[in-house]
């Protein structure tokens, strides 16, 4: 009678163990954002956008606070505030900057304070360093792109890569009320003096971007004017106006900017890539964290539904 | 002992020779198609913050180092808030592209603590690791023990390499970013360099912090931080250990910013042990600081302004209203500006002083400006779309605005221009060592400042300004020469060109600071050229400027109060006709009237705040050139 028992048991046992191995591991509650931290969301929100968020855009705000909590739940289940120095020493500077009655120097004591009033979930400075620490974690080794991932990217980004048209010329400058009578006059007699410029007379190779910069806008397009033909470029050309008066120009070359090749830009095009790498794992690895949380809401708030029905996705 | 001696004679023998030398075989040969012997101006950043620093990602900052090169080349980058799809709410472009910017993370990031709390690391399961995760005091003890020795823990490998190599992925991030954004061809559109900001404090948490500025690719594997080197003596020693004597190539310099901030901490004469600073130690500062930043985002440092200096009223300009960080957020901490909070012009007079007394300057420094932007948007430094640096920000688009996009006291930042070459890290790192370099408030303002002793009074009418510039002294950043004669004054030949898309200028002063027999400090402030009484002036009920200014100033002067045995110290500062500033366009966009309470609306109290200065006059600040008279 015993034996057919024990063998029962044992049997129990085993089955009760397999299942418990099989099952999925038990969730860890997530608490919702609440009716405060809704209201500074919304207030932030009105004051970065000068607009009431709409009720999507409210629901976005409680998703996105609700995954912050899940990431800072994260870290703290692996430990991170402990081990992290930054997060430690902010916690024991909190807990002894709130609590005056603490020994200074018994950084422990400090430390269960901090524990006690919760600030490695409320303090925000706490809270972003331990998120930037799972990122860190996460996403550091973004892998390789294909020879065929980077081509595609350069045929993409062929508008920003290309480079901006350039000027050489030589410049005589006119100042003051008469700058462009005097202009006149100067491109007559053939060497004209004209007026110093701190910005030089000779310039060389020199993009449409920086004389913008350095001139303004209407000289660019003043030397767009011109012509570039061999004979007309010899004799001086103008005046064309500047943000500073007026310029005679000679020897205007201008040379049309090209797309450099995909050789010299592979390097910057990989960069690239592995940023828009870094964010796909950092997204991934949050998808896959929510299998692990369940949604609690927050005990003072009507908004918790919201939030949990934003988050019933990747929950 | 005797080694460090002659690691410091070598130091010096490399910042007096090899340096110069490397620098010369650097920019002979003209790479960029664009070059100038006579120098060109380009305007730059070099200090951005970026998703890396902790300080930027709390306020949702997602800008990746290589994004925030590809904004200061100009292309648009989005801004916070962020939609649920991850897309950005606000965005930014500059309407003219930097020529250069350096990407400045702060360095408390990485370490070894990296490598202990990275699963599957290699040292991840090692007993020490073990001990940090589950005793962190204890092994806090063990760490500091272990590195005060100078050694590395068990766990790192015999020469420290494997924890080396765990706190590489963002420093390595950084380089490659900077890597990627440079264009060192023929074209010379842009210049990258790599950095990092070394983020110091003291116990009163007064700031210390310096951006640390490489000339190359040659840098350490890892940044020195603040928890590897905790304080400036340690960090210049490590500079020159790992950097200067222990990489080919390697060359670095240090940029110290908000001195405004730091109770007097960042200009000390003595050491750490609290000995007073030797020539030595003078020597290696003054090889490593060269520039500091003289204006950014938060406040000018230029000089002091209050009751113990009023005189001198272009000094209220972006002065912050507390002396130390912790005075913003703690009231009882807070305490006003004091003219030893480490403001420029006084450092600069201290040096003068230990220049006297140990036989050389530690605080030669050159002046430039940046953003200290920490949304990610190098030379974002318009007035008129400012959208926070701190992140807090407006939108850029039609809507008016609700509030303030960042707290009343701070400030686009600025900009920072270095007189070189042609655009490449060679070129511009040697105008930053020779401190040929000066500060914009955020205007691309033209401005050269030459010092010499015979300039012709018609040198602004020439030319050749440049040219006879050189020729006849030095440029700004420069010591004097020798004068011809004893009886002989300085001169001084300033131009100055406007911002092409800003307003005009109103006036140039040339500011001189000196020191007399007994060591006390005295400054004036000269009207040089233009008209401070111009008549311009603006509106603050709509922004809109009236009068007009000047084009370009251009001035040759001489000290008329010179003394021959007193040292001294001269810049330029160039002003732009008044104009109302960020904070009072905003408050005019919402409709503020701060004699009827009911027009001020949400996030917009401090329009009508006692604080709130609503017209500034935008600037630049030459480097100085100083005179040491003769021994």
């Amino acid at each position: 009678m015993i034996r057919p028992l024990c063998w029962l048991l044992l049997l129990g046992a085993v089955l009760a163990l397999g299942l418990d191995m099989l099952a999925p591991p038990a969730k860890r509650p997530v608490l919702a954002p609440d009716t405060m931290t809704e209201h500074q969301l919304l207030s932030q929100w009105r004051r970065q956008t000068g607009r009431q968020a709409t009720e999507a855009e409210r629901r976005a705000l409680l998703a996105d606070a609700l995954e912050q909590n899940m990431l800072v739940e994260e870290a703290l289940a692996q430990g991170l505030h402990r081990t992290d120095p930054v997060a430690r020493h902010r916690l024991l500077q909190l807990a002894a900057f709130l609590d005056r009655d603490l020994d200074q120097a018994n950084s422990e004591q400090q430390w269960q304070r901090a524990l006690q009033l919760g600030l490695e979930r409320s303090d925000p400075m706490v809270r972003q360093r331990l998120q930037q620490l799972l990122r860190l974690r996460v996403s550091s080794q973004p892998g390789e792109p294909t020879e065929r991932e980077l081509r595609a990217l350069y045929q993409q980004r062929t508008k920003q890569l290309r480079e901006p048209d350039r000027f050489s010329f030589e410049q005589r400058f006119f100042a003051g009320d008469d700058g462009y009578e005097r202009a006149l006059k100067g491109r007559s007699v053939g060497e004209p003096a004209g007026d110093p410029l701190l910005l030089g007379q000779q310039f060389s190779q020199v993009s449409g971007v920086q004389l913008r910069s350095r001139f303004g806008e209407t000289f660019v397009a003043g030397l767009q004017q011109l012509s570039i033909d061999g004979a007309a470029r010899q004799g001086w050309q103008g005046p064309v106006k500047s943000a500073y008066g007026w310029h005679l120009i000679r020897g205007l070359q201008r040379e049309n900017g090209q797309v450099p090749s995909f050789e010299s830009v592979r390097r910057r095009l990989q960069n690239e890539w592995e940023s828009v790498s870094r964010q796909r794992q950092w997204r991934d690895y949050i998808e896959t964290l929510w299998q692990r949380y369940w949604v609690v809401a927050a005990p003072d708030s009507a908004a918790a539904a919201a939030a949990r029905s934003a988050s019933d996705g990747p929950g | 002992m005797k080694a460090l001696s002659s690691k410091v004679v070598l130091a010096v023998l490399y910042a007096g020779i090899v340096s110069p030398l490397l620098a010369i075989a650097a920019t002979s040969p003209p790479p960029c198609e664009h070059f100038s012997s006579l120098r060109q101006p380009f305007f730059g950043d070099t200090h951005v913050h970026t998703r890396y620093s902790l300080d930027a990602s709390t306020q949702g900052t997602r800008t990746s180092p290589e994004q925030a090169y590809r904004f200061a080349r100009g292309e648009r980058i989005g801004i916070q808030p962020w939609t649920e799809e991850g897309e950005p709410l606000r965005s930014l472009q500059l309407a003219r592209p930097l020529d250069f910017a350096v990407v400045t993370d702060h360095a408390e990031l990485f370490g070894e603590v990296h490598l202990c709390n990275t699963p599957g690391s290699a040292a991840y399961s090692s007993w020490q690791c073990k001990v940090y995760r589950g005793w962190p005091r204890a092994a806090f003890f063990m760490f500091n023990t272990v590195a005060s020795r100078g050694q590395r823990l068990g766990m790192c490998g015999e020469d420290g390499t494997v924890c080396r190599e765990a706190g590489l992925s963002v420093w390595e991030e950084m380089q490659q970013a900077a890597e990627a954004a440079y264009d060192p061809g023929e074209n010379c559109q842009f210049t990258s360099f790599i950095g990092y900001e070394w983020t110091g404090a003291t116990e009163n948490v007064a700031n210390l912090h310096r951006n640390i500025i490489f000339r190359n690719t040659k840098v350490p594997r890892l940044p020195i931080s603040f928890v590897d080197a905790p304080s400036a003596e340690q960090l210049w020693q490590r500079l020159e250990q790992e950097c200067l004597l222990g990489i080919e190539r390697c060359d670095v310099l240090v940029i110290p910013h908000n001195s405004n901030l730091s109770d007097g901490q960042m200009f000390l004469t003595h050491r750490d042990d609290g000995r007073p600073m030797t020539a030595e130690d003078a020597r290696r500062r003054q090889q490593l600081e060269r520039l500091v930043e003289v204006m950014q985002h938060k406040g000018s440092s230029e000089c002091y302004f209050g009751p113990a200096n009023a005189e001198d009223e272009l000094c209220a300009f972006e002065q912050l209203p507390y002396d130390k960080f912790s005075g913003k957020f703690y009231g009882f901490l807070k305490q006003p500006p004091q003219p030893d909070d480490g403001f420029l012009r006084e450092s600069l007079r201290e040096g003068l002083r230990q220049q006297q007394k140990i036989g050389v300057n530690p605080f030669k420094l050159g002046f430039i400006a940046s953003t200290d932007t920490h949304i990610g948007a190098p030379g974002a430094v318009s007035e008129t779309s400012f959208l926070g640096h701190g992140g807090a920000g407006e939108p850029a688009g039609d809507e008016v605005p609700a509030g303030l996009p960042d707290d009343l006291e701070f400030n686009p930042g600025g900009l920072a221009v270095l007189w070189a070459e042609q655009n490449n890290r060679d070129s511009l790192f040697e105008a930053m060592r020779r401190r040929e370099a000066y500060g914009t408030s955020g205007p691309r303002i033209t401005l050269r400042f030459f010092g010499g002793w015979n300039y012709s009074a018609g040198l602004c009418e020439s030319p050749d300004f440049a040219a006879r510039g050189y020729a006849g002294g030095v440029p700004m950043g420069g010591d004097l020469p020798r004068p011809s004669s004893i009886t002989a004054a300085p001169q001084f030949a300033v131009a100055a060109l406007k911002d092409p898309d800003g307003r005009d200028l109103q006036r140039v002063q040339i500011i001189k600071g000196w020191i007399d027999g007994d060591g006390a400090g005295h400054e004036t402030v000269y009207e040089v050229a233009g008209n401070p009484n111009n008549g311009a002036s603006v509106d603050t009920t709509t922004c809109m400027e009236r009068g007009q200014g000047f084009t370009n100033l251009c001035q040759v002067w001489r000290d008329p109060d010179f003394s021959p045995g007193k040292p001294a110290y001269y810049y330029a500062r160039v002003v732009e006709n008044p104009s109302c500033r960020w904070s009072q366009r905003i408050c005019i966009a919402n409709g503020v009237d701060c004699k009827d309470p009911s027009t001020i609306g949400e996030g917009l109290e401090a329009c009508c705040s006692d604080e709130h200065r609503p017209v500034i006059q935008e600037r630049a600040w030459s480097s100085p050139i100083w005179y040491t008279p003769a021994p």
